[in-house]
C-alpha cells in the first residue's frame, strides 16, 4: 500500500514537471527583441511624477466606484438571500435546489468583466452596466456562501423551540436569523471590499467609475494622471482594510 | 388521580432493535422521577420518544419543557434571550416580532443569578460547558408547563454546581407544583423529597 501510495506520487510529480514545462511556451512573448527592462524605466518615468490637478475628478469618479459597488453589493446581497433559502437544504426540494446551485455555479463561471461588457452592449457606456454586472457576479458568490452557511446551520435549536410551541415565524427571527447574521455579515463586507476592487477595473470596458478614467489615461497616454489613478485605489483598498480591522475589533468587543 | 405521563406497554427500539424490555409505569403530579440504566443504553430514546413521537403507547396529559443532552441553545444570542425564548414561543408571532420582552423577566434573572450566571447579556457561544449547561437548566424550568423532562441535567457540572442546581430544580418544582422526569448518573439524596426511580437492570425496576 504504502510503495503503491510513493509510485503514484512519483507519476503526479513527473506529470506536474510535464505540464509546467509544456507551460513555457507563453514566456515567448511577441518574439520579437524587446528591451524589456528599457520599457519598464521608461514606463517609471512616465509615471511619476504623479499628476495631482487630476484629483477633484478622480475624486468623484471614486465615489461613482464606490456607489456601483455599495448597490450592486445591496441589491445581490438581498436575491442571495432569497436564493439562498429557497435552495437550502431543509427548506427546499430536490430538483429546484439543484437549479439553483447549477445558476449560481454557471454565473461564478463568468467573470465580472465579460458580465460587464454585456451589460455595456445593452445598456450603453455608464455606471447602470457596471452596476448589473457586478450584481450578477456577486449573486454568483453570495447566494454560494449563504447556501453552505444555512447547509452547516445546526438545526437543533430550531427544533427545540418548535417543540416549545414556537412559530415557524418565531424560530427564523430568534434562532435562524441571529446566528446566519454574523456569519452573513462577513461575507457581505469581503464581497462589498472586492466589488470596490473589481468596479475600479470593469471601469475599463466602459462600465463607469475610476476604471473609466484610467483606460481614458491610457488612451491618451497620460502616464502620470493613470499613476495618480492607481495611487487613489491603493488609498481605497487601505482604507477598506483599516474598516475591517475596525470591525474585527468591535465583533471581538461585543463578544468577549 | 389523573397520571401526567403514562406509558402503556411502550417497547423503546432504534432502527427496529428493541432497547428495554416494555414499560408501564404512571407518573402522577407533583413526581420527582429518576431514569437510570446503564450508559448506552439507550435513556435518552424513551425522553426523545416522549417529546418527539406521538406513540399511543405513551400518553401525556399535560405540556412539557425538555432539556435535551446536546442542550440546543442558541449560541449567537445572549443568555437572557436564551431563556426568554419558551415565553416567546406562548405569544402569537406577530406580538414577538417588535419586541422580545416578556413577563417572566424577573423570575428568569433571579434564577440566573442563583446558577451563577450573572452576565445576562453575554452571547452563550463565550459560555464554559458548565455554565450552558446550568443555562439550559434555568431554560427548562418552566412553571406554566407541567411537566419537565430532563436528560441529564448535571452531567458537566462539578460537585459544588451540581448541588446547587439539583436544589434549583428540586425547591422550583415544588414551588411552582411541577412534575420532573429526569434521567441521572449521580447519586442524589435530597431531604424530605421523596424520589421515585425507574431503573433497567436487566429488568424494569420500580423503588
Amino acid at each position: 500500500m504504502d510503495f503503491r501510495m510513493r509510485i503514484k506520487k512519483k507519476y503526479c510529480f513527473i506529470a506536474l514537471l510535464i505540464l509546467i514545462f509544456w507551460s513555457t511556451s507563453v514566456l515567448e512573448g511577441s518574439g520579437r527583441d524587446v528591451q524589456i527592462f528599457e520599457q519598464i524605466v521608461r514606463l517609471s518615468h512616465l509615471f511619476f511624477p504623479p499628476d495631482f490637478s487630476v484629483l477633484p475628478d478622480l475624486f468623484n469618479a471614486l465615489i461613482e466606484t464606490i456607489k456601483m459597488a455599495t448597490i450592486s453589493t445591496f441589491i445581490a446581497a438581498i436575491i442571495s438571500i432569497l436564493l439562498g433559502l429557497l435552495a437550502s437544504k431543509e427548506l427546499s426540494k430536490a430538483p429546484l435546489r439543484r437549479l439553483i446551485i447549477f445558476l449560481l455555479a454557471f454565473i461564478r463561471s463568468v467573470p465580472s468583466l465579460v458580465l460587464a461588457v454585456l451589460a455595456v452592449a445593452i445598456v450603453g457606456i455608464n455606471p447602470l452596466a457596471g452596476v448589473i454586472g457586478l450584481t450578477i457576479y456577486s449573486i454568483g458568490y453570495l447566494g454560494k456562501f449563504f447556501l453552505d452557511i444555512l447547509d452547516q446551520n445546526d438545526p437543533k435549536p430550531s427544533i427545540w423551540l418548535k417543540v416549545h410551541g414556537g412559530h415557524p415565524v418565531q424560530i427564523f427571527q430568534y434562532v435562524i436569523w441571529p446566528t446566519l447574521v454574523s456569519a452573513l455579515t462577513a461575507k457581505i463586507l469581503w464581497m462589498w471590499e472586492y466589488n470596490i476592487r473589481s468596479a475600479a477595473i470593469i471601469g475599463y470596458v466602459g462600465a463607469g467609475g475610476i476604471g473609466l478614467q484610467l483606460h481614458v489615461y491610457q488612451e491618451f497616454g497620460q502616464w502620470n494622471r493613470f499613476s495618480t489613478a492607481l495611487l487613489m485605489i491603493f488609498a481605497v483598498v487601505l482604507l477598506i482594510e483599516f474598516l475591517h480591522y475596525l470591525v474585527k475589533k468591535l465583533d471581538l468587543k461585543i463578544r468577549y | 388521580m389523573k397520571a401526567v405521563l403514562e406509558f402503556k406497554n411502550y417497547k423503546p427500539e432504534v432502527e427496529g432493535r428493541k432497547l428495554f424490555a416494555p414499560l408501564t409505569y404512571a407518573i402522577f403530579e407533583s413526581d420527582f422521577v429518576i431514569l437510570r440504566a446503564p450508559s448506552g443504553s439507550g435513556k435518552s430514546k424513551v425522553l426523545e420518544d416522549i417529546v418527539h413521537k406521538t406513540l399511543p403507547e405513551i400518553n401525556i396529559s399535560s405540556s412539557f419543557s425538555y432539556l435535551p443532552q446536546s442542550l440546543d441553545l442558541v449560541k449567537d444570542i445572549s443568555v437572557i434571550q436564551n431563556v426568554q425564548l419558551p415565553y416567546l414561543a406562548q405569544k402569537k408571532w406577530w406580538k414577538t416580532l417588535w419586541t422580545s420582552d416578556v413577563i417572566e423577566n424577573e423570575r428568569l434573572k433571579s434564577d440566573l443569578s442563583l446558577l451563577g450566571l450573572e452576565n445576562f447579556d453575554q452571547k452563550v457561544l463565550t459560555l464554559s460547558g458548565g455554565e450552558q449547561q446550568r443555562l439550559a437548566l434555568v431554560r427548562a424550568v418552566q412553571p406554566h408547563k407541567k411537566l419537565w423532562i430532563l436528560d441529564e441535567p448535571l452531567s458537566s457540572l462539578d460537585q459544588y454546581w451540581a448541588d446547587r442546581a439539583l436544589n434549583y430544580l428540586y425547591s422550583s418544582a415544588k414551588k411552582y407544583n411541577c412534575t420532573v422526569l429526569c434521567i441521572l448518573h449521580q447519586e442524589v439524596k435530597i431531604p424530605n423529597l421523596k424520589l421515585n426511580t425507574i431503573r433497567w437492570n436487566e429488568k424494569w425496576i420500580f423503588e
